[in-house]
């Protein structure tokens, strides 16, 4: 225990002795983990509201005009019985127009113009979540367009999937960015444990003149490092979380986000917790690099 | 007990430090290693810390071959020999107790035994009521009885003192020849490595005096 206390309090020293250069490291790992973190929150949130996209993606069949209403059952028990389709509802010319002159809202005027029903009448099919791939949808909307009595399909899943790939790229070149800033935050952390061993040169010389264990000498400094690492995540992770409540209830004010299904989320805690992982992680490693010829008799 | 035989080093081709030393202490022996300077008083002492290995030769402490002693082993060695030096190599800015704790510390010992072992070495040289100084605050006089305190603190079989009083004026240079007296007298052997004639011709000891990395006289 009193090992321990010594271990410590000598970190502890040495995290103080030299407050600017500690300051340093610390911001470097938290402007690295800063931006893992960002591009995270970011992915995370872009990822939900494609998931909430998701549900609405119907694959839209527009009916020849004119189709009985036998032939319209019959086309609607034969695509519900196609594998992936979990429900499809008949819209008639009229409900079409109706739903059209909703969606116009105040401008609906315009529509009293018409001397007829310009729409036609269609089958909105739903798909199910685990058909919801591009490829799935595609194939789909081919068998049905090919049914008898179709005069149209069209599908929104094509500009999904675009939407998902421009997701992804922004989570790869998150991670590629932080692991970047990351190998530099281990070089900045081995520079100042460096720094610290220099400026402890002498008590480092009389600790092995006085029969100091090789680990006796490294662990204060290994300590100081995963302390640097613990500090710059905790704080990097302080900042994205204020950063968040701040873009949120900002968000929640503002009309345009409420039209929308937007619902924020936060990166989960295993995250906030492998954050804090690699904060440690990248202390512990850097001052690693630099000790490790050090306290050699 | 130490014995050297056949020692030799050397840091460059031309400039031998050391060439075949043979020497043999008896376990409890207070010597003078006498000498100019560059005569190879300090690298004896360094081949005995283990701090440098000798290019020939061998050197046994209890039977032990430092020259041979594996990296990991050499701590365990510097915990039997306390060592002080001209420059004191002190920590100026920690307290008095804290660079004589030190050397406890690195034992791993309790908190306790920690802090009885460096107050009753410090009540010793005369420095308990100093405790909390800072060492940069002591004159030098303070501030060597505060090296010889670390080094004895363990209690060690050896102490090795190079120029211990060559920063002193004659009256701290014989309070901290008195001081290495009481450790000897303790049973530690001692060992002072000095070029000061005054102190060799008031201190009626053996005298091993080198030349040019040679052993010139012994007795």
């Amino acid at each position: 225990m009193h090992r321990i206390a010594y271990f410590l309090k000598a970190a502890l020293r040495g995290l103080t002795s030299n407050p600017l250069v500690s300051a340093i490291s610390i911001v470097t790992i938290t402007v690295s983990l800063l931006t893992l973190g960002t591009f995270y929150l970011v992915y995370l949130n872009l990822r939900a509201t494609a998931a909430s996209w998701g549900g609405e993606v119907q694959i839209v069949t527009y009916l020849a005009e004119g189709l009985p209403a036998d032939e319209v059952n019959r086309l609607s028990d034969e695509i519900s019985r196609m594998p992936g389709v979990s429900a499809v509802k008949y819209v008639s010319r009229d409900d079409a127009l109706e739903r059209f002159r909703k969606d116009l809202g105040g401008q609906s005027g315009i529509l009293d113009g018409l001397s007829s029903n310009p729409l036609p009448a269609s089958l909105d099919i739903q798909i199910r979540e685990r058909s919801r791939a591009a490829p799935q949808v595609r194939e789909m909307a081919g068998q049905i367009a090919s049914l008898r009595g179709v005069d149209d399909v069209q599908y929104g899943q094509e500009w999904l999937d675009q939407y998902q790939t421009a997701v992804n790229f922004i989570r790869i070149a998150g991670a590629m960015l932080g692991a970047f800033l990351l190998i530099g935050s281990i070089l900045v952390v081995a520079n100042t444990i460096k720094l610290a061993l220099y400026s402890r040169r002498e008590e480092l010389e009389i600790l092995s003149l006085v029969g100091a264990s090789k680990s006796f000498v490294r662990i204060p400094f290994l300590i100081e490092g995963l302390a640097q690492g613990v500090l710059g995540a905790a704080l990097a992770g302080g900042i994205l979380y204020g950063g968040y409540r701040l873009l949120v209830d900002r968000m929640s004010e503002s009309l345009v986000l409420n039209l929308g299904h937007f619902d924020p989320v936060f990166l989960p805690l295993p995250m906030i917790l492998s954050l804090l992982g690699i904060g440690a992680a990248v202390g512990l490693f850097g001052s690693a690099l630099s000790v490790r010829h050090f306290g050699r008799p | 007990m130490i014995q050297i035989s056949h020692v030799s080093k050397s840091y460059s081709e031309d400039v031998p430090a050391l060439v075949d030393v043979n020497l043999v202490i008896a376990k409890g022996e207070f010597v003078f290693l006498a000498g100019p300077s560059g005569a190879g008083k300090s690298t004896l002492l360094k081949l005995l810390l283990g701090a440098e290995t000798p290019n020939d030769g061998q050197i046994l402490i209890d039977g032990r071959n430092v020259s041979r002693l594996r990296r990991s082993h050499i701590p365990l060695l510097r915990r039997k020999i306390g060592v002080v030096f001209q420059d004191f190599k002190l920590l100026l800015n920690r307290s008095v107790f804290e660079n004589v704790a030190l050397a406890v510390e690195v034992l791993g010992e309790s908190r306790n035994r920690v802090q009885q072992k460096t107050w009753r070495v410090l009540k010793s040289v005369g420095l308990a009521h100093k405790m909390h100084t800072k060492a940069i605050l002591l004159s030098g006089g303070e501030q060597q009885r505060v090296a010889i305190a670390r080094a004895i603190v363990n209690e060690p079989d050896i102490l090795l003192a190079d120029e211990p009083t060559g920063n002193l004026d004659p009256d701290l240079t014989l309070e901290i020849m008195k001081f290495l007296r009481q450790v000897n007298a303790r049973g530690t052997t001692v060992i002072i490595a000095t070029h000061d004639p005054d102190l060799l011709a008031r201190f009626n000891k053996r005298q091993v005096v080198l030349d040019r990395g040679r052993v010139v006289a012994d007795g």
